[in-house]
């Protein structure tokens, strides 16, 4: 998967969140951004879903336009602000019914992605019930759970402990050597440092090198 | 297909939502208790006739006895007259179909997981899924009481054929939309009438998902609509009050029994099409927006 | 600490809502200028019926009044006339008093309490708040229907004419006037009983949860509509059903006394309950 943001501002309630952005970013590997509170960081990975659109530019999934040729990037993995599931089910409940959409894995690999991020896969609690680390926790299973060839993370280190973040580390590395485009923000500069390829910096709408 | 998977998540969801199965339990007791009143009634009233009313010495009856004056089609939930379980059932059904289910878009809104499966669909496929899920979420909500008020009572009363020279038992008037049908075929009539009740409740049960898409407090998508159908309704009976003779209350319309007023086809076909077509409208309009999530 | 929880529930809660005043305000306003409107066109139709001009009063007791005992018996065709604008004016008072303290309980005033030390100030000054937000929205209500009296050509007055009984569904050989009717007394008591059953919402939404409570209030309204009971505390709010209007009616004095009863041992099962009360957060409705 190839990713092409040519010339892309983003206003929102007159306020323009990012400013000219160009970027080009291929498959199998990591990009990190950082930036303070508010800089734009998950602005741009809303782009990058095609949960927003741009007021101008374009977004580029492998040649075809976001919002144009696709609404989304046919294989994406998501992870921004809060992990999302439905509180009236457990961790594998949630995970299923995901996966059920697209049917691309099967309940070994759901059982298989708890055991990854720390999760029991009998675990009978409900998704109300986890603690913020334990909802962390689902929400990276959550995304990588298909083996996207997109992979948009925010802040996953939030909640977690050392082992937890040793535990991100890792699985966001298997999936670049799994051939993904990982983006990822996160306000851990050494956690950025350790595991990206390239950095990015966002501040006041602009992201440069 | 990943459409249709989508479409069979959503109805596990609704079966397991735990606001669904309370409201159904209390749906099913209150219909335990209307049946069970019901039989009460038609027990206390055989009882009387078979004491009152002179037999001969084979034990057929010298006059008529009017059995059917209570029959299994006016003892049903959605065939009692003038009761008051019948009536809560009916005038609280616009908020307790909105419950479980129809501000399920509004929830995903707010806590994100809309992201999740949007971003497998599509915007469109989920908007119209929502609408079919919350459609299925009223319909089931209501029908499944109703059916099971039918099954229940079909045990206990006999399912006599109504009789048109003791209509009043059955309060169902000249001037009501199910009359003819109600007398030559009123088991028809029943599930006609869980159809269109059904039909009613599961349309309806898309206004509040309509409304979630401007508001972000469930208790307003969940009952400012059941006021201001309230609201509506009063007008309108307000409006023909002395001019017309013309029932314009859609729950008038999906009670078998009757009101006063005249019962037009036309009218209750014609707010149906908008119950449609309003929130349908809407939510296709949503689909084509760039909403951020 | 108790009047600072008071000062930030009256502020906050009342005076800072003004889409819902607003919203309040458009509906009603609506609402009564077209059913004024309706009565008025029918009083310049019918003169024979009006020996007295309409009044503001009419208009008020037309849009709260109820609807007069349902003479239901097996067999017989008298069916009940569903008092569909007192059902939707009783269930919209509850609403406005619905979800502010269940979003404050869960949100911003948890915190408040935190601060504070204990529960009860918190439920206390909610219990005070939701007094503050019945009186204020049903003063509202009568205002917006007087307005509205006075917009369609009717007379200012607090009396109502024997003619509204007709529109009430009340049996006029029962009446216990002849011409008018001071509605003062039954504006109190009916403000009394809405009192009541915020209250009554309240702690139910404290024991089950808002919507739920909100839907069994909807169920104990409309049970009310069908039977003339003590029981049922909606019958004291309607003007068809009181003793002020109708000789067969229940009796304003013990109807105050059931209000006052239903308003303390609410506050009291409330402090109780929240005492009690596990506040987890999330999203439960």
């Amino acid at each position: 998967m190839k990713i092409e943001v040519v010339n892309v501002t983003k206003i929102l309630r007159k306020c323009r969140v990012l400013d000219d952005v160009s970027l080009v970013m291929e498959q199998g590997t990591i990009y990190g951004l950082k930036g303070i509170n508010g800089s734009g960081k998950t602005m741009f990975l809303r782009l990058l879903a095609g949960l927003i659109y741009p007021s101008s530019g374009s977004i580029f999934c492998d040649g075809k336009k976001l919002g144009k040729d696709i609404s989304f990037p046919p294989d994406v993995g998501l992870l921004l602000e809060a992990p999302a599931f439905l509180d009236e089910f457990t961790a594998a409940a949630n995970l299923r019914l995901l996966a059920n959409i697209r049917q691309k894995v099967r309940e070994m690999r759901i059982k298989e992605v708890l055991d990854q991020v720390g999760l029991s896969y009998t675990d009978t609690r409900k998704y109300r019930h986890f603690s913020l680390g334990m909802k962390q926790r689902l929400g990276i299973a959550g995304a990588i759970l298909e083996h996207p060839q997109l992979l948009l993370i925010d802040e996953p280190t939030n909640a977690l402990d050392t082992k937890g973040v040793e535990m991100v580390k890792e699985l966001l590395l298997e999936e670049k050597e799994k051939g993904a485009l990982v983006v990822l923000a996160c306000h851990d500069f050494s956690f950025l440092e350790e595991i990206s390829d390239y950095i990015y910096t966002v501040q006041e709408g602009k992201v440069f090198q | 297909m990943s459409f249709f998977r989508y479409l069979k998540n959503e109805l596990f969801c609704i079966l397991h939502n735990r606001r669904f199965l309370v409201i159904l339990l209390i749906l099913l007791l209150l219909s335990v208790f209307d049946g069970l009143d019901a039989y009460r009634t038609y027990s206390d009233t055989l009882a009387e006739t078979l004491a009152c009313y002179p037999k001969n010495e084979e034990g057929v009856f010298l006059e008529y006895p009017y059995l059917q004056i209570y029959t299994l089609y006016n003892s049903w939930l959605g065939g009692r007259p003038n009761k008051v379980i019948p009536l809560i059932y009916f005038y609280t059904m616009p908020a307790f179909v909105a419950i479980p289910y129809s501000w399920s878009h509004l929830q995903e809104r707010k806590t994100g997981y809309i992201r999740n499966v949007v971003t497998k669909i599509g915007k469109r496929a989920y908007f119209l899924g929502k609408y079919i899920s919350a459609f299925c979420s009223g319909f089931l909500t209501v029908v499944l009481p109703l059916l099971f008020s039918l099954g229940f009572i079909s045990c206990l009363v006999p399912a006599y054929r109504p009789n048109v020279t003791t209509d009043l038992y059955y309060q169902v008037g000249q001037n009501n939309m199910y009359t003819d049908l109600y007398f030559s075929h009123p088991l028809l009539t029943a599930f006609l009438n869980i159809g269109i009740v059904g039909l009613f409740s599961g349309l309806w049960a898309t206004v509040p998902y309509t409304v979630s898409f401007f508001t972000n407090n469930r208790f307003v998508a969940v009952f400012a609509p059941y006021l201001e159908l309230l609201f509506l309704l009063a007008s309108a009976e307000r409006a023909l009050v002395f001019r017309s003779p013309i029932e314009t209350s859609i729950i008038e319309y999906i009670m078998v029994t009757a009101s006063s007023m005249v019962h037009n086809i036309w009218v209750f076909v014609g707010e149906m099409l908008i119950l449609l077509a309003v929130p349908f409208i809407v939510v296709l309009g949503q689909g084509r927006r760039s909403n951020v999530f | 600490m108790f009047f600072k929880f008071l000062w930030h529930d009256m502020s906050y809660g009342i005076f800072s809502r003004k889409k819902k005043f607003l919203a309040g305000f458009c509906i009603f306003f609506c609402l009564s200028f077209y059913h004024f409107l309706t009565l008025r066109i029918y009083e310049i139709t019918f003169p024979e019926y009006f020996s007295i001009s309409s009044t503001t009063a009419d208009y008020f007791m037309a849009l709260v009044g109820g609807c007069g005992v349902p003479e239901i018996q097996e067999g017989i065709d008298v069916g009940l006339t569903m008092p569909v604008m007192w059902l939707g004016f009783m269930l919209w008072m509850q609403f406005v008093s619905l979800y502010y303290p269940f979003t404050d309980l869960l949100g911003f005033g948890k915190h408040v309490m935190l601060l504070s030390g204990n529960r009860s100030s918190w439920w206390f000054s909610k219990c005070l708040w939701a007094v503050g937000n019945t009186a204020i929205n049903y003063i509202l209500i009568f205002l917006i229907s007087t307005l509205c009296g006075l917009c369609t050509g009717g007379k200012l007055s607090l009396q109502t004419n024997w003619y509204v009984a007709r529109e009430l569904n009340m049996r006029l050989d029962l009446l216990t006037f002849e011409d008018t009717k001071n509605i003062l007394p039954f504006f109190f008591l009916s403000l009394l009983v809405l009192i009541a059953l915020s209250l009554l919402q309240m702690t139910l939404s404290l024991a089950i949860s808002p919507m739920f409570s909100y839907f069994f209030l909807a169920a104990y309204l409309i049970a009310g509509i069908y039977y003339q009971n003590a029981a049922f505390l909606g019958n004291y709010a309607m003007a068809a059903r009181s003793d002020i209007y109708i000789s067969t009616g229940l009796s304003a004095g013990p109807g105050i006394l059931v209000a006052l009863w239903v308003i303390f041992l609410n506050v009291f099962l409330g402090y109780l309950l929240l005492g009690h009360k596990d506040l987890l957060g999330g999203g439960e409705g």
